[in-house]
């Protein structure tokens, strides 16, 4: 991956101006779709369930430490007719460590939610899985500590460009669970190399 | 029409190195990151955000996608052009495949976007305007005031702030000009 700036941002609005974060998630199911996506929300993010609500509360928008997802079956709709739509791709949370963005996979795998994809770069992991109306959900922890330090990788065309082959961009959700178990280091972990011959290694 | 709201806790705070061992409890995310976005008008979406966030444009990873941020987060908008990103994982014949907009088909319809102040919100709404994009809706609920756009491919954009020391109250709608009167600074 070349990236092709290395400008810091220009912001033409001042911060104050700016948001300070998102809000609610609204995504619109089938019918018969509904309790199985509320279900899947609840069970990847352990969250509490509120049924039959005329609209958002109040309360649960100013709330900036909670996170509220709507979800509404909409007879009147019907799936999307062809593969990536038009419309959201994905939507990312993102979590304070490594171990509790593995922690929460483990959680979901042992639960019957499995991801599809789990890629790194030197910015950062995305683990992705898809909800029962196939929305896609990322869940990712930053490779660095700080989110100006990885907004600067990013923005840094050098430390885009991902060592190795572009295979060992993918891990095996199962050996990086049994490689954080086994106290492996974050850092061998976001080694794209490091991490495939940890991998290779028959050890995990 | 059913409705479920699904709420879990988050916990911002920097990037921290612990064991997987250490952990006691269900983790929280940190906080939604970003919204990946799949247009056909890469410029119109991309506008779109910029005037309602004043995001600025972070890196270009592909000659197909862009990415927008409005803070320090490395990115808070991923826009991917969907034709050529249909051809790039599905092949050709997927990509020429027409999609319609969001708002045609169920899935993530939009979402909320949090301003720190009614200040904040209304400077939004003026550069929304002077860029010619006007709200679907201004509701004032007393404690908390809703600006709620329809962005290029059919999305909610719901910006929101909160009204200080002011109480809930049931809402009601207003135009743009009395939100100037009741919040602008004039």
């Amino acid at each position: 991956m070349q990236a092709q700036t290395s400008k810091l941002p220009e912001f033409s609005v001042p911060q104050a101006d700016r948001p300070h974060s998102f809000g609610y998630q609204l995504i619109h199911t089938t019918p018969d779709n509904h309790d199985a996506v509320v279900k899947w929300y609840q069970t990847l993010f352990c969250g509490s369930v509120r049924s039959d609500a005329e609209d958002i509360p109040t309360s649960d928008l100013l709330d900036a430490g909670q996170e509220t997802i709507c979800i509404i079956a909409r007879p009147d709709l019907t799936p999307p007719p062809v593969k990536m739509a038009r419309g959201v791709l994905h939507m990312a949370w993102f979590y304070n460590s490594l171990a509790e963005l593995v922690y929460v996979c483990r959680h979901a795998r042992d639960n019957g939610i499995v991801p599809y994809e789990v890629m790194t770069s030197p910015v950062l992991m995305q683990i992705y899985f898809r909800d029962p109306a196939g929305n896609v959900v990322e869940l990712g922890v930053d490779a660095h500590d700080t989110s100006r330090q990885a907004q600067d990788a990013m923005l840094g065309a050098a430390d885009l460009r991902i060592p190795g082959k572009i295979d060992d961009w993918y891990y095996d959700l199962n050996k990086l669970i049994a490689m954080l178990e086994a106290g492996i280091p974050d850092h061998e972990i976001f080694n794209t190399q490091r991490f495939q011959e940890l991998a290779a290694s028959g050890r995990f | 029409m059913q409705r479920t709201i699904v709420t879990f806790p988050m916990k911002p705070g920097p990037t921290r190195h612990i064991s997987i061992s250490d952990i006691k409890e269900m983790p929280k995310p940190r906080y939604r990151s970003h919204w990946a976005l799949l247009t056909n008008n890469m410029k119109a979406s991309e506008v779109f955000y910029e005037t309602l966030t004043g995001a600025a444009r972070i890196v270009e990873p592909t000659f197909c996608t862009s990415t927008f941020s409005w803070d320090e987060e490395h990115h808070r908008f991923f826009f991917g052009h969907r034709d050529s990103m249909a051809k790039m994982y599905m092949g050709e014949a997927a990509a020429s495949q027409p999609s319609p907009t969001a708002d045609a088909h169920t899935g993530v319809a939009g979402g909320g976007i949090r301003f720190a102040t009614v200040a904040a919100l209304v400077a939004a709404v003026e550069r929304m305007h002077v860029a010619g994009y006007e709200p679907e809706k201004i509701e004032d609920r007393g404690s908390l005031v809703s600006v709620v756009y329809r962005d290029p491919e059919g999305l909610t954009a719901d910006i929101f702030a909160q009204i200080p020391d002011a109480k809930e109250k049931p809402a009601h709608m207003l135009d743009r000009q009395a939100l100037l009167t009741r919040f602008g600074q004039s």
